[in-house]
């Protein structure tokens, strides 16, 4: 018997003395533009529209869905519409419409086409998780999208049919601004890299048990390549601010708002060996592929949202921003 | 996941033939819940694609001697509104395997449990809540001796149809003293301690903040029973645990939990007291919601049962909260003046409970420690305030009533996580009155009205249930919010239902609207949609 007692409280001291991590210094030390270049950046640019309501339009798509191109279109109007100058417009690619060509379970490719088609791999991990929590594209299929992120009802409660998406940016653009994003892109062509400084601000004083984060990501407009519309496949279907890459992670970075009109800036840098520099005008076949980011077409979108743990203010984007490299 | 359903499967299939099924004993039960839904913009019901949902259920356990094994298998076609989407689809949610003598007690697959009182670690299944955080892993329990019993627990809890993605490991003791203790065995007073420590591991890969990968929690706890008084404390401690909960901040977290009462026949009183600081124990950090809680953090004031009651129910706070509950239950006798023939129970209860009184320390950029607390002090920012008296009364053996009248302040800004309505003040009152018509056929109808000049303004409620004799059930009720201050949202929200019963079958069918809301059970609770539409459900159980 008093063998148990040892064997049993040598385990439970085991599993106390190792299952408690104190953390004594919270916060992971970053230093400013720490991986950019020595050498004056190829190109540098501001935004100038701060001070009004933007609202963050998401479109969530694959390149084998038949009615995707009817959403891109309705995006499209949207960006056109006198509220346009007021909305970031991104497509996600997520689920089974946007597997590539050949992959297990992917769609089948209609007969004739080359192997080229339908091989370009748009799914990211951001977009992936974004759709698992607030779309679910899997049940819902897409084209689905959300504004803002604003909840609706009970279930995935964020998605929205494209339909409706021009009513509720109207009535979301008409309201004030609750936030603002300010931010400067510098680019290096030659290294594959950019920095982007990112200034945000709360316009009223933060919510007590609200949180806030930071969404960083790349875009890419016009980029050329197959879709399906309807019973027809597209070779060269423009795509319009698709997501490439989250820059800081799917869900962001905290910002620590201590009140209203205190703006707090962040540094971001991000690099890739896919990245190519064409500025030319468009052509088909593009000059750059679409599997390959042409950095004259990159943007950089922000948008700042909220979580308030569960509710249906949880997830609101309140300012979104976007940049072109 | 596949591969230890399929393992535990054959288990299951393995116990059953090796020893024959005569020998052992099959328990089951199963429910089914469905509803159609009729988009309806008036009443805020949302247009629900699929047009209908259904949550269901079916659970078996066998045991024989000291082998058990159970399997729940679940379908979510889809879940209803209010019940969380991932939770769509169909499979066997839960499987185990369990050999138990009286000194050793094993399970491995998913199992629920409790340390203590919950404070640091309960594991269980809330059918109505849409709450299910077992932890799928194995569990041992072993009596050292009499008097003594220590058990270990690890694994992973359930996230909907995935797992999450902390390891959950715990172990709790406990000790009672009258068994241990020679000649203890025969005092009066009973005195029971426990102590329990829980430690979740979550790859620590937030590119912001330094955060820790494991994070423990400990607690200890006495239990005292003399006749009729009894006495139970517990107090729990947590480790630096940032997370979206509590907006990252690294302040330990802390629970302190005090129950006493005296009873004897026909009176009994009771006083509790709670503190809770930053008590937020889920295995994954960002986790939200009820989503893969560990911990359970008890809510003082009572779970209500009546319609009007439950518009504005209590949900616990974990950031933190500071509150008392006292509750006087005392029986008229029969043939006395007040009592009638037959007696009088009067049942009044109160409870408070306010915000910690906090400090901001304004160190979001450095330390996070977010802020101090006096746990002497009390925060004039009321959470919830509750007094509530209900008298029952026989009055003869064909017709008893309940009278409730309940007076409430409820923040809900906080509790709903809402913005603009501050403190809501209401009046409740209830009629709720039987009346045995003939032997197998007794009339239940209730009549509830809330008084408030705030939120939603003034509700009605009424109802009227009939069973026909000893299987059949019939029922119409109808809450109208008539003091609404937008015309058009003075709505009747009416229901009429009616059923079958017989022994454990239970089979409704019921047509009407249901107004939005939170449903909430001991502090726990889910959004609950608007809707209108059929519903269908099925209990049985064997």
């Amino acid at each position: 018997m008093k063998g148990a007692y040892k064997i049993i409280g040598a385990g439970i001291l085991m599993i106390a003395a190792a299952s408690c991590d104190k953390i004594t210094n919270p916060i992971i030390a970053t230093t400013k533009y720490s991986a950019l270049p020595n050498t004056p950046p190829d190109h540098v640019t501001h935004t100038t529209d701060s001070t009004i309501t933007k609202v963050l339009l998401e479109d969530y798509m694959g390149h084998f869905c038949t009615n995707c191109p009817a959403a891109v279109s309705a995006a499209e109007n949207i960006l056109k519409s006198p509220v346009g100058n007021q909305v970031v417009s991104m497509e996600v690619n997520v689920g089974f419409d946007a597997d590539t060509a050949g992959e297990v379970g992917a769609p089948l490719v209609p007969p004739g086409l080359p192997d080229t088609a339908y091989k370009v791999n748009y799914i990211t991990p951001a977009g992936t998780a974004w759709d698992n929590t607030l779309v679910n594209s899997i049940n819902e299929g897409v084209p689905q999208g959300m504004v803002n992120r604003i909840y609706y009802d009970g279930n995935w409660s964020e998605d929205l049919q494209y339909s409706n998406w021009g009513t509720v940016v109207d009535s979301i653009a008409a309201t004030p601004q609750l936030a603002s994003i300010t931010m400067a892109d510098s680019c290096w062509i030659k290294q594959q890299i950019f920095g982007t400084q990112v200034t945000v601000a709360l316009k009223n004083a933060p919510a007590p048990n609200y949180s806030y984060y930071l969404q960083m990501v790349l875009v890419e407009d016009s980029v050329l390549d197959w879709q399906t519309s309807g019973s027809t496949t597209i070779q060269y279907f423009v795509h319009r601010f698709v997501l490439r890459s989250a820059i800081n992670g799917p869900w962001g970075d905290a910002i620590n708002f201590q009140s209203a009109n205190l703006p707090i800036t962040k540094y971001y840098t991000f690099n890739s060996a896919s990245f190519r520099y064409n500025n030319a005008a468009i052509t088909t076949p593009p000059a750059v592929p679409a599997r390959l980011f042409n950095m004259a077409h990159c943007y950089v979108i922000a948008f700042l949202y909220q979580r308030s743990n569960g509710g249906t203010h949880d997830y609101y984007v309140l300012q979104s921003q976007i940049l072109h490299l | 996941m596949k591969k230890i359903q399929l393992i535990v499967s054959l288990l299951f299939v393995s116990v059953v033939n090796a020893q024959s099924l005569t020998d052992g004993q099959l328990r089951g039960s199963i429910e089914i819940d469905a509803q159609t839904y009729r988009h309806d913009s008036l009443i805020g019901a949302p247009a629900v694609p699929e047009k209908m949902g259904l949550n269901s259920f079916a659970q078996l356990d066998y045991t024989n001697g000291k082998i058990s094994a159970g399997i729940r298998y679940e379908a979510y076609e889809n879940a209803l509104q209010g019940y969380d989407a991932r939770y769509n689809g169909q499979g066997i949610a839960n499987k185990y395997l369990r050999f138990a003598d009286s000194t050793i007690d094993v399970t491995v697959g998913d199992f629920y449990e409790q340390f203590g009182s919950g404070l640091i670690l309960r594991s269980y299944w809330q059918y109505q809540l849409g709450v299910d955080n077992s932890i799928d892993g194995v569990r041992l329990k072993y009596n050292i001796c009499k008097g003594i019993s220590v058990k270990g627990v690890i694994g992973h809890q359930r996230y909907y149809w995935g797992e999450g993605a902390g390891i959950v490991r715990g172990v709790d003791g406990e000790i009672n003293l009258n068994e241990l203790i020679p000649h203890w065995d025969t005092i009066k007073t009973k005195i029971i301690l426990g102590g329990s420590f829980v430690s979740n591991y979550q790859v620590p890969d937030n590119t912001t903040y330094n955060v820790p990968g494991n994070v423990g929690a400990t607690a200890g706890r006495i239990s005292i029973n003399n006749g009729g008084f009894s006495f139970y404390s517990e107090y729990a401690y947590k480790i630096n645990d940032p997370s979206v909960v509590n907006n990252y901040i690294y302040k330990p977290g802390q629970a302190f939990l005090l129950r006493t009462g005296y009873s004897t026949k026909g009176f009994s009183f009771s006083v509790s007291g709670e503190s809770m600081d930053n008590m937020s124990f889920k295995s994954d950090r960002t986790a939200t919601k009820n989503d893969l809680d560990i911990n359970y953090l008890p809510t003082l004031p009572r779970d209500e049962t009546y319609q009007l009651a439950q518009i504005y129910p209590y949900a616990t706070q974990p950031n933190g909260e500071m509150g008392v509950d006292a509750e006087l239950r005392y029986t008229l006798p029969k043939e006395s003046v007040l009592g009638g023939k037959y007696g009088t129970e009067l049942d009044a209860e109160v409870s408070a409970i306010n915000a910690l009184d906090t400090t901001n320390l304004n160190d979001l950029n450095t330390n996070r420690l977010g802020y101090s607390v006096n746990y002497f002090g009390v925060n004039s920012e009321i959470y919830f305030n509750n007094t509530t008296i209900e008298l029952k009364h026989k009055f003869s053996p064909k017709f008893r009533m309940i009278l409730q009248y309940v007076d409430e302040a409820y923040n809900k800004d906080v509790i709903q996580q809402e913005v603009g309505y501050q403190i809501v003040h209401c009046n409740i009152g209830i009629f709720d009155g039987y009346y045995r018509i003939a032997s197998s056929n007794t009339l239940h109808f209730e009549f509830q009205e809330l008084l408030t000049k705030q939120d939603q303004g003034n509700w009605a409620f009424g109802m009227a249930e009939m069973n026909f004799g000893s299987n059949w059930f019939a029922g119409l009720l109808d809450e109208y919010n008539y003091g609404n201050p937008i015309a058009n949202q003075q709505i009747h929200y009416y229901t009429i239902t009616g059923g079958y019963t017989k022994n454990a079958l239970r089979v409704s069918l019921g047509y009407g609207k249901t107004r939005s809301g939170i449903l909430c059970v001991g502090g726990v609770c889910r959004q609950i949609p608007a809707s209108d539409g059929f519903s269908l459900s099925l209990t049985e159980s064997f």
